[in-house]
C-alpha cells in the first residue's frame, strides 16, 4: 500500500489549482492590466493680467473710469508678457521679435537693446518652461482730454514667475570593450566620447520678479507702450553636493 | 506529480513577482548633501522714455490779475521766468528777471517788461522775451492769484525752505520764519509775493519765486514714484494754468522732469541797475553774455 505524502495530500488536486490559478492569474492580470490612460496635459500658460485699481484723471472731473480703455491696456499687457516671459513658441530663442509690436514706432529701438530686461532674451534659451505667478496691473490711470478722449495711460504692473530650467545635455556613453585588444574596425572608427559638459550654473526652480511702469498711447482700437521703467530680478539656485566620506571601521 | 509540479511553478511566480517589486522600489544609495545655495542675480533695471528735443525754452508767468480766468486777463505779469532745459544733461537754467525791467515792448516800444501782459496777454510777453533774449520761447504757462492758490491747495502744499524772516503785514501779508514749512493756499500766494520783508526788493521776491518752482520739483519727483500721479500733476496744470504743451510733450517733460536734480537747476538773477524812465522806477538789465550762453544749451 502506498502512503500519500502529507503535503499532497494537504494540496489536494482542486485546492492546488486554485492556488496555482491564483498566483498566475494574479501575476498575469498584471502583465495584461493596460497601462493607466495618460492624464491630459495641463493647458499651456498664458498671461492673464487682472487690473487692482483703474483710475480716470479728467481736469472736469467727471468721475468716469473708461472701462473699454481698461481692457485695451490689459490685452496689450497680457500680449507682451505671453511674448516676452510666458510662452517659448514666442520666445524666438531669445530674440522675442514679436513684443515689438506692443510697442509704438519710436520705442521699438530700445525694445532690442533692452530684451534682457524687457523679457527673457538670454536667459530663454536655458529655461524649459515658466510658471506665472502674480499677475497684476496694480496701478493704471488714464487721462481725459476735455472733450472725452483717453489718449494717454500710465500702469504699474507687477508680474513673477517660476522658472523650470532646462536639463544638461547628458554625456554620451562609453561602449565597453570585451577585450584590451579586440578592436573591431567599427569600434576603430567611431569618435571617442567627448567629455562631460560642464554642468550648467543654473538648476532647479528660479523665481523671477518684473516691475514695470508702462506709459502708453492710445493708437486706433489699441494701446501701445511709448515708455517704460522696468526691473527684472532672478534668483539662481546653484545646488551644491558632496558625498559624506565613509567612515573607516576600527580595527 | 503533476500538482508538485504546479506548487512549484506558483511559488516560483510569486517570489519572481515579489523580486521584481523589490527591485523597482529600491532608492538610490544616500549621500548627504550640502544645503542649496541660493544666490540672487543683480535685479538688473532699464528704462526709456521719449526724447525731449533740447535746449528747450519756456516762459513761466504770474499775472497780479485776482479773477481773471488761467489766462491772467489783462494783468500785469509780476512773476516773469525763463526756464530752460538742457535734457541730456538733464539739468538747466531759471532766468529771473525783475518785473521793472526796462526792455521793448513789441508795437508798443520801451516799457516796464510785465507790461507786455497788460498789452498783449502771454503771446506778446513771449515776443517782447524773445526779442529781449535772442531765446526761442517754445511753450508758456501763466496763473493769476485765484487758480494760483487753488493749484498749490490741490497739490497739497509745497514744502519750502523759507530762507530768512517775512513780516510783511501791509503789503503780502507774509508772516513766515526762516525754516522748512508747507506753503498751499493764501500762504503760497503771500510767500510768492512777498517784496517788502525782503533783502532786496522786487530781486529777492524774483528769486524766491524761483525757489518756489525748485521746491515744486522737489515734490513733483518725490510723489511721482508711483509714476500715474503724473497725470495728476498734468490734471492740475491744465485746470488752474494756461499752458502751452501739448499733452504728448508734457508726458515727456514729466517724465524728464522726474529725472532732473533740482540741485542742477542755476537759478539766475538778470540783474541790473535801478533808475527812471520819467517818473516810472524801471531795472535797467545788465546781462552781458548770459543770455548768449543759456540760448546756446540751457546752461549759464
Amino acid at each position: 500500500m502506498v502512503q500519500r505524502n502529507h503535503t499532497v495530500t494537504f494540496l489536494s488536486r482542486p485546492f492546488a489549482l486554485l492556488i496555482a490559478c491564483l498566483v498566475l492569474g494574479g501575476t498575469a492580470c498584471d502583465r495584461l492590466q493596460p497601462p493607466p490612460a495618460p492624464s491630459p496635459p495641463p493647458p499651456p500658460p498664458r498671461a492673464d493680467f487682472r487690473v487692482v485699481e483703474p483710475r480716470g484723471v479728467d481736469p472736469l472731473d467727471r468721475g468716469v473710469v473708461p472701462q473699454a480703455d481698461v481692457e485695451m491696456v490689459t490685452a496689450v499687457i497680457n500680449q507682451y508678457y505671453n511674448i516676452a516671459f510666458i510662452q517659448p513658441d514666442k520666445w524666438e530663442g531669445g530674440k522675442h521679435l514679436g513684443v515689438t509690436h506692443t510697442f509704438t514706432a519710436e520705442a521699438q529701438p530700445q525694445v532690442l537693446t533692452n530684451l534682457n530686461t524687457l523679457a527673457l532674451g538670454e536667459l530663454a534659451p536655458g529655461i524649459e518652461r515658466v510658471t506665472p505667478g502674480r499677475q497684476e496691473i496694480s496701478r493704471v490711470a488714464f487721462f481725459f482730454e476735455n472733450d472725452g478722449s483717453v489718449p494717454i495711460a500710465i500702469a504699474e504692473v507687477n508680474f513673477d514667475a517660476t522658472v523650470t530650467v532646462k536639463a544638461p545635455p547628458q554625456p554620451a556613453k562609453k561602449t565597453p570593450s570585451k577585450s584590451p585588444s579586440s578592436k573591431t574596425p567599427a569600434a576603430a572608427a567611431s569618435p571617442a566620447p567627448s567629455p562631460s559638459p560642464s554642468p550648467s550654473p543654473l538648476a532647479g526652480p528660479i523665481k523671477i520678479v518684473h516691475t514695470a511702469r508702462f506709459w502708453l498711447s492710445k493708437q486706433g482700437e489699441t494701446y501701445k507702450i511709448s515708455a517704460f521703467a522696468v526691473d527684472l530680478k532672478a534668483d539662481t539656485i546653484k545646488i551644491t553636493t558632496k558625498k559624506t566620506p565613509k567612515k573607516k571601521g576600527k580595527r | 506529480m503533476k500538482k508538485t509540479l504546479l506548487l512549484v511553478a506558483a511559488i516560483t511566480i510569486l517570489v519572481a513577482d515579489f523580486w521584481h517589486l523589490a527591485l523597482a522600489q529600491e532608492k538610490p544609495p544616500a549621500t548627504k548633501k550640502k544645503p542649496a545655495a541660493i544666490e540672487v542675480h543683480k535685479v538688473q533695471h532699464s528704462e526709456w522714455y521719449q526724447e525731449v528735443a533740447g535746449p528747450l525754452f519756456m516762459l513761466v508767468l504770474g499775472s497780479d490779475a485776482r479773477q481773471a480766468g488761467v489766462d491772467g486777463g489783462r494783468g500785469r505779469c509780476d512773476a516773469i521766468h525763463l526756464v530752460a532745459i538742457n535734457p541730456a544733461a538733464k539739468a538747466g537754467t531759471i532766468l529771473n528777471f525783475p518785473r521793472d525791467s526796462f526792455v521793448d515792448v513789441p508795437g508798443h516800444g520801451p516799457n516796464r517788461i510785465n507790461t507786455a501782459c497788460f498789452f498783449g496777454g502771454p503771446d506778446l510777453m513771449v515776443r517782447t522775451m524773445t526779442q529781449l533774449t535772442g531765446i526761442p520761447i517754445h511753450y508758456y504757462a501763466i496763473t493769476e492769484f485765484t487758480h494760483f492758490r487753488a493749484l498749490t491747495e490741490e497739490l497739497g502744499g509745497v514744502e519750502v525752505n523759507v530762507p530768512y524772516r517775512m513780516n510783511d503785514p501791509v503789503g503780502s501779508g507774509a508772516d513766515f520764519q526762516p525754516g522748512l514749512q508747507v506753503l498751499a493756499g493764501e500762504q503760497a500766494l503771500r510767500f510768492n509775493r512777498n517784496r517788502h520783508a525782503t533783502p532786496a526788493g522786487d530781486f529777492s521776491r524774483t528769486e524766491n519765486q524761483a525757489l518756489f518752482m525748485l521746491a515744486s520739483l522737489a515734490k513733483f519727483q518725490k510723489e511721482t514714484v508711483d509714476a500715474t500721479r503724473i497725470l495728476d500733476y498734468i490734471r492740475v496744470a491744465r485746470r488752474h494754468t494756461q499752458i502751452t504743451v501739448p499733452l504728448p510733450e508734457m508726458i515727456k517733460l514729466a517724465s524728464l522732469a522726474r529725472q532732473i536734480d533740482p540741485a542742477s537747476m542755476h537759478s539766475i538773477l538778470v540783474s541790473g541797475s535801478t533808475g527812471k524812465s520819467g517818473d516810472a522806477s524801471v531795472v535797467f538789465l545788465h546781462p552781458t553774455d548770459l543770455f548768449a550762453r543759456v540760448r546756446d544749451d540751457a546752461l549759464p
